[in-house]
C-alpha cells in the first residue's frame, strides 16, 4: 500500500474500504510530457505541462477569503494542495467521484502531505445530495464519475455552465424584447393561466413530454382516464395517434420552433387550451384555434418581461430552460395530487432525440464522450448536457413539492429523482403509486 | 499570426481546465473558425496547416473520448508553439 493510501486508511477507514473494493481500471502515463501525469481509462487527470498553474486557475473559483470550501474530484491532488496552502481556509471537503480512479491516483502519488492536513475531509459523492459552495472542480474526475455519482456530477457541471448559459440568454434578449412588444395586444386580449390554477384539486393529471418513449404510452393515453397536458413538441405525434390533449404548453422563443410544432389541422385543436409565454412567435400563437392563456416565467434580474408583466399581470410558471418545467408546474398549480409523466426521457433512448413524428426528431450519433444519465434499471442512456440540466432542475422542483406524487411512466429514459416508476404500482396500472 | 490567436487559445484552454465545457466548446468553434480565416488570408499560415494535421488529429481524438485536459494541454503547449505564437 502507498503512503497516501495508508493515510486514508488511518483517517477515513470506511472510505478506504470503499476504495479497496473498487474494480481495477486501466491506467497509464501521458507520454512525452514534462510531468508524470496519470491517465485513467484514457483520461488524463491533470495538466501534464503546468499542473500548478492549472490548479491555481481552478482554485480561483473559491474566494481567497473563504474559510471553508469544497473540491469536487481528487484528480491527482494538485487542486486540493493549492487550496490547502491558503491560511484563511479552515475546512476543505474533498468529494471523491470514482473510487477506482481515486485509488489509482493515490497509489501514484509519491507523498500524501496534504492528506494529513487536519482541515481536510474526504467524502463520497454518493453521500452528497446537493452542492456545497464555494467550490472548485477537477474536470477529469467529473468525466470519470462512477454511476452512483452521476447526479452530483451533473449538478457541478450545471453550476459551472450557468454563467455561460446566462450570457447566452442575455444575448438573445433583444430579439425577445421585440417579440414581447409584438405580442402585447395578444396578451392583453388573451386569458390568464391563473384561470386554471386550483381547478383540479386532488386530481391525477397526465403530462406528455416529447421524449422517444412517449410513443410507448399512446395506447394508455388514448383511454382519456385523466386530463392530459402536453408540451408543444409532443402535440403533433399525439394528434396523429388520435390523442387530443386538454392543454398544450409552449414557451420557446425560437422564431421557428412553435410555428412548426403547432402547425396542425385546426379542427382537431379547437377545444384545446394553449398556455404560452409571451416570447413565442406571434404567428404561431395567432394560429391557435382554441382558448389561449398567457403566463410568465418568474421574474429574473433584468427581467425582459417587466413592462408587459406590469401592464398585463398573468400567472407565473416555473421555468428553467425546458417546456417540461412550466408544464409540470401548471399541473401542480391546477391542484393535482398526482402527476404522471409520459415521455419525460431527458435522454436519447434508441439514439433518437424526440418521439417519432415530432418536428425536431432526429437520430443522434453517440460516442465515448456523449453525456449519459441512468435509467430506472441503472443502465447508462446517452443524453445531451442541456437535457441533463433540465432533468436536475426538474428534480429540484419536485423536491419542493412533497405534497404531490410524481410518477415516471417510462423506464427507458432517465430515472427522475422524486418520482416512482410505473412498476412501483402492484398492478402496473399507475394507480395507487405513492412516493416513498 | 495576430495577437488574437493566443487569446483565443487561452480562452478555450481555461474554460476546459475549469470544467466549463459548454463555454470551452463554443470558444473552440470560434478558434477553429479563426484559424481557417487566418489561413485564408495569410499564405504563411496556410503553409503551416499540413504540419499541424497530427496535432489537430490528437485534439479531435481527445475530444472524442472527453479528455478535455488533454485538449487544453495540446492547444496551449503543442499547437500554440507550432503556430509560431510567442507571448
Amino acid at each position: 500500500m502507498s503512503r497516501a493510501l495508508d493515510i486514508v486508511q488511518a483517517r477515513w477507514p470506511e472510505l478506504a474500504a470503499w476504495l479497496a473494493a473498487a474494480p481495477p481500471v486501466s491506467t497509464g502515463l501521458v507520454p512525452g510530457t514534462p510531468r508524470a501525469v496519470l491517465t485513467v481509462d484514457g483520461i488524463q487527470l491533470e495538466s501534464a505541462y503546468a499542473p500548478e498553474e492549472e490548479a491555481e486557475l481552478q482554485a480561483r473559483l473559491v474566494p481567497a477569503e473563504a474559510m471553508q470550501a469544497t473540491v469536487y474530484g481528487l484528480a491527482q491532488g494538485s487542486l486540493v494542495r493549492t487550496l490547502l496552502a491558503r491560511s484563511a481556509l479552515h475546512q476543505l471537503r474533498l468529494v471523491v467521484f470514482n473510487p477506482a480512479a481515486a485509488r489509482a491516483a493515490l497509489l501514484h502519488l509519491d507523498a500524501g502531505d496534504w492528506l494529513r492536513d487536519a482541515r481536510l475531509e474526504l467524502v463520497r459523492a454518493a453521500d452528497c445530495s446537493e452542492l456545497e459552495f464555494p467550490f472548485a472542480a477537477a474536470p477529469s474526475s467529473l468525466r470519470l464519475a462512477a454511476d452512483e455519482a452521476t447526479r452530483l456530477r451533473d449538478l457541478v457541471r450545471l453550476e459551472l455552465a450557468t454563467p455561460y448559459i446566462r450570457r447566452h440568454v442575455r444575448a438573445q434578449e433583444r430579439g425577445l424584447a421585440l417579440r414581447l412588444e409584438a405580442n402585447r395586444e395578444l396578451v392583453r386580449r388573451d386569458g390568464d393561466v391563473a384561470e386554471l390554477f386550483g381547478t383540479r384539486p386532488g386530481a391525477t393529471l397526465r403530462i406528455a413530454a416529447a421524449g422517444p418513449s412517449l410513443a410507448d404510452h399512446f395506447e394508455r393515453l388514448r383511454d382519456g382516464a385523466a386530463p392530459l397536458l402536453a408540451v408543444d413538441a409532443a402535440l403533433g405525434p399525439l394528434v396523429r395517434a388520435g390523442i387530443l390533449p386538454d392543454v398544450v404548453v409552449t414557451v420557446d422563443a425560437h422564431a421557428e420552433g412553435p410555428r412548426r410544432l403547432l402547425d396542425l389541422p385546426s379542427v382537431r385543436l379547437e377545444h384545446g387550451t394553449l398556455v404560452y409565454f409571451p416570447g413565442v412567435a406571434t404567428e404561431a400563437l395567432a394560429a391557435w384555434p382554441g382558448r389561449r392563456l398567457a403566463a410568465y416565467p418568474p421574474p429574473s434580474p433584468g427581467d425582459v418581461c417587466a413592462s408587459l408583466r406590469a401592464e398585463h399581470p398573468r400567472g407565473e410558471l416555473f421555468s428553467s430552460g425546458s417546456v417540461i418545467h412550466p408544464t409540470v408546474d401548471l399541473a401542480v398549480r391546477m391542484g393535482a395530487s398526482r402527476v404522471e409523466l409520459y415521455g419525460a426521457d431527458f435522454a436519447l433512448p434508441g439514439g433518437r432525440s424526440h418521439v417519432s413524428g415530432s418536428a425536431w426528431e432526429r437520430a443522434v450519433e453517440v460516442g465515448p464522450a456523449t453525456p449519459f444519465v441512468l435509467n430506472a434499471d441503472d443502465e447508462r442512456v446517452p443524453s445531451f448536457a442541456n437535457l441533463i440540466g433540465y432533468l436536475r432542475d426538474l428534480e429540484r422542483y419536485l423536491a419542493r413539492h412533497p405534497e404531490v406524487a410524481f410518477v415516471n411512466a417510462g423506464r427507458t429514459g432517465a430515472a427522475i429523482a422524486g418520482t416512482v416508476s410505473q412498476e412501483g404500482s402492484p398492478d402496473g396500472s399507475l394507480e395507487g403509486v405513492h412516493v416513498a | 499570426m495576430s495577437p488574437e490567436g493566443p487569446d483565443r487559445i487561452r480562452a478555450v484552454a481555461a474554460s476546459l481546465r475549469l470544467g466549463m465545457d459548454a463555454q470551452g466548446n463554443a470558444a473552440f468553434v470560434g478558434l477553429v473558425d479563426w484559424l481557417v480565416a487566418d489561413a485564408s488570408s495569410e499564405p504563411a499560415a496556410a503553409a503551416r496547416l499540413p504540419q499541424l494535421e497530427p496535432v489537430l488529429a490528437e485534439i479531435v481524438a481527445a475530444q472524442e473520448r472527453g479528455d478535455t485536459l488533454r485538449v487544453a494541454d495540446v492547444l496551449e503547449f503543442v499547437l500554440q508553439p507550432r503556430l509560431g505564437i510567442t507571448e
